[in-house]
């Protein structure tokens, strides 16, 4: 069988699996009394219908937030990278400190910016923002520093100054890196702005995010709904990171082996 | 070629050449050589590996400061020399990303040559290196030699006086190798640069030379003229003259190799 059409079957199949067990598991593994901790996958989508203008708001709101905190990063993070490419007296004195802000947990961080910023989305954007920045920094970093040695001679050879080399073989050999940098972070955003609206609650006085919406349903019962701000949230993940894979597919497809289709 | 009337120094001149590596009870990489090369000549350096070819290239180059002696270009210090210099890799050492027109003008790019100067220069040398036709093809789509080919090109581009080759056909097959050799000394008819060849292969170097230099323990062990005519080509490699010189060059080549227990 033809591989794209594999690829696009054999999901369909075992999603199509996947519900069957869904409602497998409900019949005949739960006793009744516990039927409604997991409600029918009708029943999600019926909260749809009843929550649906509701999710729609939150979703907006966390895909802003997380989309302005992704963007923030991503420019912050070049602005980072390059500054670190510069020399390794600058990567020691600026990386342990980028570390020791990866490794203070968000968690005990949020509450710390959400007395600086204040509730909403200022404090969902600040907390996307720092969740994204590292795996963008560290892979675009690595990127710029890691051009072929051969090709490092070549400039030197062709007598390139500094500019000319970030610019003509630095930048182009980092984007590879970059995108990697970019995937990881895009997968990261949406997460960091739902927690971050768990957190920071409901932005801008009315509606809250997708993390705020997650924390009142669950806080009044309504189960169909809490699964359906799950579903959303997944969505939301997977449009940025399908956003993603197609800039990088715009970025390297002509020249580097990230999007030939694989062997075998 | 108009910069080669200036200097009567020679283009290439070594005195007493040393090139320290590791710290001193280690042998140097190369031990006090001494050379003098004119304008015209193709140079082939062979020896075991580790002899110190590459490294003397990288000095020619003036990628690499030498320990002790002098380097000399048309009578400068090579890492301050002007004398136009190419370098040619044993990897093509192409840009991924950029097509191969492109990478052809790179070199003229980062002399800030104009664009339509540069796409021009470029499109003559891809027809010289028989390439024009995969212009606009990304590296990945190139086989081994024709990225060779692109290189060589790309290499050209400054009308270098040196070229510098570090066993640039080594990865290729016998035949595209042999291809390319013969290419080589074509457009050395047409742009009068100078050579020095690193190869291991005796043929190779007999074939393409004016000059073998056989290098051994940090020196030259032996300086031997080639006298087959040009222009060589296919038949060359079957003469009598050329199977006799490829030859003596490997049994001069054995014997050069200093006794060493370490290999």
């Amino acid at each position: 069988m033809n591989r794209r059409l594999l690829s696009l079957v054999f999901p369909v199949l075992t999603g199509a699996l996947l519900v069957a067990a869904w409602y497998a598991v409900r019949l005949y593994l739960l006793p009744v009394e516990q039927r409604f901790l997991l409600p029918a996958p009708d029943a999600v989508l019926g909260a749809f219908n009843t929550h649906g203008e509701q999710l729609w708001a939150a979703t907006l709101s966390t895909a802003r937030g997380a989309a302005v905190g992704f963007m923030a990063a991503v420019a912050g993070s070049i602005v980072f990278a390059l500054t670190l490419s510069l020399s390794p007296q600058v990567r020691a004195g600026l990386y342990p400190w980028l570390m020791a802000l990866q490794l203070t947990p968000i968690i005990v961080l949020a509450p710390i910016l959400i007395l600086w910023a204040g509730p909403g989305l200022p404090s969902v954007v600040i907390i996307t923002f720092l969740i994204s920045f590292f795996p963008l920094v560290v892979n675009t970093t690595q990127g710029l520093l890691s051009s072929d040695r051969l090709l490092v001679d070549l400039f030197r050879m062709g007598r390139a100054s500094r500019l000319q080399q970030l610019l003509h073989l630095r930048i182009p050999a980092a984007l590879p890196y970059f995108f990697t940098g970019l995937r990881i972070a895009a997968t990261l955003a949406p997460i960091g702005a739902i927690a971050g609206d768990a957190y920071a609650g409901n932005s801008g006085g009315g509606q809250g995010g997708l993390g705020f919406l997650a924390v009142i349903y669950s806080a009044q019962f309504q189960i169909p709904a809490l699964f359906a701000t799950a579903l959303v949230s997944c969505l939301l993940g997977f449009v940025f990171a399908g956003s993603v894979v197609g800039m990088s597919w715009l970025g390297l497809h002509r020249w580097h082996d990230t999007h030939s289709a694989p062997d075998a | 070629m108009t910069a080669e009337t200036a200097s009567a120094a020679p283009l290439v001149e070594l005195r007493t050449l040393t090139q320290q590596f590791a710290r001193p009870p280690a042998p140097p990489v190369l031990a006090g050589v001494n050379l003098r090369v004119e304008r015209g000549e193709f140079i082939s350096l062979i020896g075991a590996s580790g002899c110190g070819k590459a490294t003397l290239l990288r000095l020619l180059a003036g990628l690499t400061v030498p320990s002790a002696g002098q380097v000399l270009i048309e009578g400068r210090p090579a890492t301050a020399a002007v004398t136009e210099r190419a370098f040619l890799f044993q990897d093509a050492a192409l840009l991924p990303w950029r097509t191969v027109r492109h990478n052809v003008e790179l070199l003229l790019q980062l002399r800030g040559t104009p664009a339509s100067l540069r796409r021009e220069r470029a499109a003559r040398l891809l027809e010289l290196a028989r390439i024009g036709h995969l212009a606009h093809r990304h590296p990945r789509q190139l086989s081994g030699g024709e990225k060779m080919r692109v290189s060589l090109a790309r290499a050209l581009t400054l009308e270098p006086a040196l070229l510098l080759l570090d066993e640039p056909f080594g990865a290729l097959d016998e035949l595209t190798r042999e291809v390319l050799g013969e290419e080589l000394l074509a457009l050395r008819t047409r742009q009068q640069w100078t050579a020095f060849f690193v190869t291991h292969s005796v043929a190779e170097a007999v074939f393409l030379s004016t000059r073998i230099l056989i290098l051994a323990g940090g020196a030259i062990a032996h300086d031997l003229p080639v006298n087959l005519a040009f222009p060589r080509n296919a038949e060359t490699r079957e003469s009598a003259a050329f199977l006799h010189q490829v030859g003596e060059v490997s049994r001069l080549l054995r014997t050069a190799v200093p006794a060493s227990p370490a290999s």
